[in-house]
């Protein structure tokens, strides 16, 4: 992969290097993983629930990813833990 | 393949052509190699041509690599060449994508080539570094501005300004005149303050000074200010940021007494038209920090510190004053911006 | 994969690229040049104007939910009607990204590659489209959402930087050569939102099609923005540079950007970010164009002609012999093509239809359009 970018780079320069990151990024967001989009959930967009970068506890996960398009949204109950209350 | 190392031309007029061209370029390899107390050798070329692409063409055939203009961090122009017109430099300057429009416009007293050899960094390895921090130094001096190629053009250009530009002297050359950036005043510093005098008291092998500014009434150089004339044009731009400034003692003459000044706010100036002429009416407000003075600071007292003052107002004031009848009468050229 | 449809953001991202692309180019000198100071004002007027066309387009594509113009010209006068509009927007859109991609070249020649062939350069990115457009649509529009934030925060990056290089004086006087050519002669300036050409066929992909009134103006609304941003950067900070440079005049101003020591000569990263977004542009517009020519012929695969349309763009954009024909056809030609064709062309087939469809709604109750499959 990098010899692509550096014989881009060594035909056209900074120019060849745009191209081939955009090409590069059109194949990374045309790519399915299971059925799921790579670029999920940022390309498409979709509702980052209990995904993504930053993570709830997981007593609080309650929705499943949206881009799962599964047929119950919510995993758990919205209150999981139920010997706290008890 | 193009040149990397960073360079500066100047430009002088022509013995047998219409322009000389002087390049200064680092010497590759060499930023390494040197330890901090010298600096990188430079290889200095001249050339006669018709025009800066001609004198590029001509270095490019016995340079080994080619030249780019993209580098370039001064152009300095000879106070002769500038008196001609460097309308057409500046344009051709401007009509290049590469040229970099915040390359400094720097005017010399002697030739382009004389000021570019004088260059002798003792701070700095490499010389564009050099040349890159000089211009820095206005705004913590307030004796000289940092002027862009992109500013003279728009000021060019401008029907509401005329262009100025930084005013560069060899040490040599100012220290067998008596002054740098003024019309033969004597040397002189301390006690007399900083009125009309410029001297410089750099040691002779320091290189460069850019001290004052070059006037231009359209692209002809038509005048140079001093120190003081050049703080009064920073003063009225709104561009000074600080400077030490020393001004007589009005308890004792011989004495002076030094001032560390910020502008408080900018300058109010309103113009309004009285019997058909312009009235200008220009509202500084300066911080002065008394930096030195030769008593103890219990021992001055509120209405001495008035005293000083009315003294430095009356003094800035006169000089500001002169500057602005300078470059409206003698020079008739409008440099301040009174909007 | 042919299925999918694009959501809000994708589509809004869509509608703005247009704008993105040309205001690097030579659109903000092209305004300033016609409306002078009071370009301000003529880019506030026209942007309300627009906002107010999109709003009338929405109202009218209210009635043909999930169809596109071409069904709706064919809804209007037959196959004819849809034959002559399809080729209407298919030479509309094979134009623009002729154009643009011969004016982008010789802008990168000049600055990059001065001796090398701006063919080439072209052939490079006709490459990248040739390739984007084979993984598909929403390969490049997905792409192209990823890419829109950057490039407008290089925009705003370069507005802001500028802040101290500013003139505000330059704007004045406000109404610049009098009222009437900033608000009546210069509503032909309203070319600049020819974006709004997507809006006529995106319906179809949307997931949401009651979200097409919000994203036509927010998207509408977007661009103004940006087009504001940019020409205020090229007005404040130095007219005679930019009249006196006919390459990327938005370029020119973030050759200015310096911080202190550290942060200089960012110019080649804000370059390297608008070829990127040039070239999902071309793509989309490529991409478009090809799905006007399937629906025309109904066509089932789109791949075996892209390299034809793709030839065919070569040689068009190899036409204007030097850089004075082409900054006539950008300036010029494009702005007559872009009023004609998406304005009063599609306007006036938008609102005949709808007239047609509530005459027969009068007549027969119930209005039956036929659509043709995506």
């Amino acid at each position: 992969m990098r010899f692509i970018f550096i014989f881009l780079a060594y035909i056209a320069g900074f120019f060849g290097l745009g191209l081939g990151m955009f090409i590069y990024l059109c194949i990374l967001t045309s790519l399915k993983s299971f059925g799921v989009p790579y670029m999920a959930p940022y390309a498409p967009v979709t509702k980052i629930n209990s995904s993504g970068y930053f993570l709830k506890p997981i007593w609080e996960r309650e929705k499943r990813a949206d881009y799962l398009n599964t047929k119950k949204q919510n995993a758990q109950e919205h209150i999981s833990m139920k010997w706290k209350y008890k | 393949m193009t040149w990397p190392m960073q360079w500066q031309f100047g430009f002088d007029v022509g013995e047998s052509e219409r322009i000389k061209v002087t390049f200064q370029f680092t010497k590759p390899n060499s930023s390494g190699e040197n330890t901090s107390s010298e600096t990188a050798p430079t290889i200095v070329d001249t050339v006669e041509a018709a025009c800066i692409d001609s004198a590029v063409n001509l270095v490019n055939t016995f340079v080994s690599k080619e030249v780019n203009l993209s580098h370039c961090k001064v152009i300095v122009f000879s106070e002769e060449m500038a008196r001609q017109g460097i309308s057409k430099e500046i344009y051709s300057l401007m009509n290049k994508v590469e040229v970099r429009p915040d390359s400094n416009i720097i005017i010399s007293t002697t030739t382009a080539q004389e000021y570019i050899e004088s260059v002798n960094p003792s701070l700095e390895n490499l010389v564009a570094k050099f040349y890159e921090i000089l211009p820095r130094s206005s705004e913590y001096t307030g004796f000289t501005t940092d002027i862009h190629l992109i500013d003279f053009f728009n000021k060019l250009e401008s029907k509401s300004e005329e262009p100025i530009a930084i005013l560069g002297t060899p040490v040599s050359e100012s220290n067998e005149s008596g002054g740098s950036g003024g019309s033969g005043s004597s040397g002189g510093s301390g006690g007399s303050g900083e009125g009309g005098s410029s001297s410089s008291t750099l040691p002779a092998n320091n290189g460069i000074e850019n001290i004052g500014l070059a006037v231009f009434k359209n692209d002809k150089l038509i005048g140079k200010l001093t120190k003081i004339e050049t703080l009064s044009n920073l003063i009225i731009t709104n561009k000074l940021k600080s400077c030490r400034l020393s001004i007589p003692d009005p308890d004792d003459q011989s004495k002076a007494i030094d001032f560390y000044l910020t502008l408080d706010t900018k300058p109010q100036i309103k113009v309004s038209i009285l019997n058909g002429t312009p009235y200008v009416n220009i509202k500084v407000k300066l911080n002065g920090r008394i930096s030195s003075i030769n008593q103890i600071s219990e021992e001055i007292t509120d209405e001495r510190v008035a005293r000083i003052e009315n003294s430095a107002s009356h003094y800035l004031q006169t000089h500001i004053l002169n500057y602005l009848y300078k470059t409206a009468k003698d020079y008739k050229s409008d440099i301040s911006r009174y909007w | 994969m042919t299925n999918q449809k694009i959501g809000n953001f994708e589509a809004i991202a869509l509608v703005l690229t247009v704008m993105v692309n040309h205001v690097v180019l030579n659109l903000p000198k092209r305004i300033i040049s016609s409306t002078s100071s009071g370009t301000i004002v003529n880019i506030l007027f026209i942007t309300i104007v627009a906002l107010v066309i999109v709003y009338l387009i929405c109202k009218l594509l209210e009635k043909f939910p999930n169809l596109d113009i071409l069904d709706i010209a064919n809804f209007l006068g037959g196959k004819w009607l849809k034959t002559l509009i399809g080729i209407l927007f298919l030479a509309y859109f094979l134009f623009t990204v002729s154009i643009t991609l011969r004016s982008f070249s010789e802008g990168l020649k000049i600055i990059f590659f001065p001796r090398s062939s701006v063919g080439v350069i072209m052939i490079l990115f006709l490459v990248a489209i040739v390739i984007t457009n084979k993984l598909g649509f929403h390969a490049i529009v997905r792409s192209n959402l990823f890419v829109m934030p950057i490039i407008l925060f290089s925009i705003l990056f370069v507005f802001i930087s500028n802040f101290g290089n500013f003139t505000v004086q330059r704007a004045l006087p406000l109404l610049g050569e009098g009222a009437y050519t900033t608000f009546f002669a210069g509503t032909s300036n309203l070319f600049a939102f020819s974006g709004i050409v997507y809006l006529y066929f995106i319906p179809p992909y949307l997931k949401n099609i009651s979200d097409q009134k919000k994203i036509s103006l927010i998207s509408v609304l977007l661009s103004g923005i940006c087009l504001l941003l940019s020409v205020a950067t090229l007005l404040f900070i130095s007219p005679s540079a930019i009249t006196a440079e006919e390459t990327f005049p938005l370029y020119l101003a973030s050759r200015n950007i310096e911080f202190g020591r550290f942060l200089q000569r960012l110019d080649a990263l804000f370059l390297l970010i608008w070829i990127i977004s040039l070239v999902a542009y071309l793509s989309i517009s490529f991409s478009f164009a090809t799905k006007v020519f399937q629906k025309l012929l109904n066509i089932k695969h789109t791949k075996w002609y892209i390299g034809l349309f793709t030839l065919f763009i070569f040689t068009f954009s190899l036409i204007p012999e030097n850089m004075y024909q082409i900054i006539f056809i950008e300036n010029t030609v494009y702005q007559y093509v872009v009023l004609v064709i998406v304005f009063a062309v599609a306007l006036s087939l938008l609102v005949l239809a709808n007239i047609k469809y509530n005459v027969i709604q009068k007549k027969k109750g119930s209005v039956l359009i036929d659509k043709a499959p995506v």
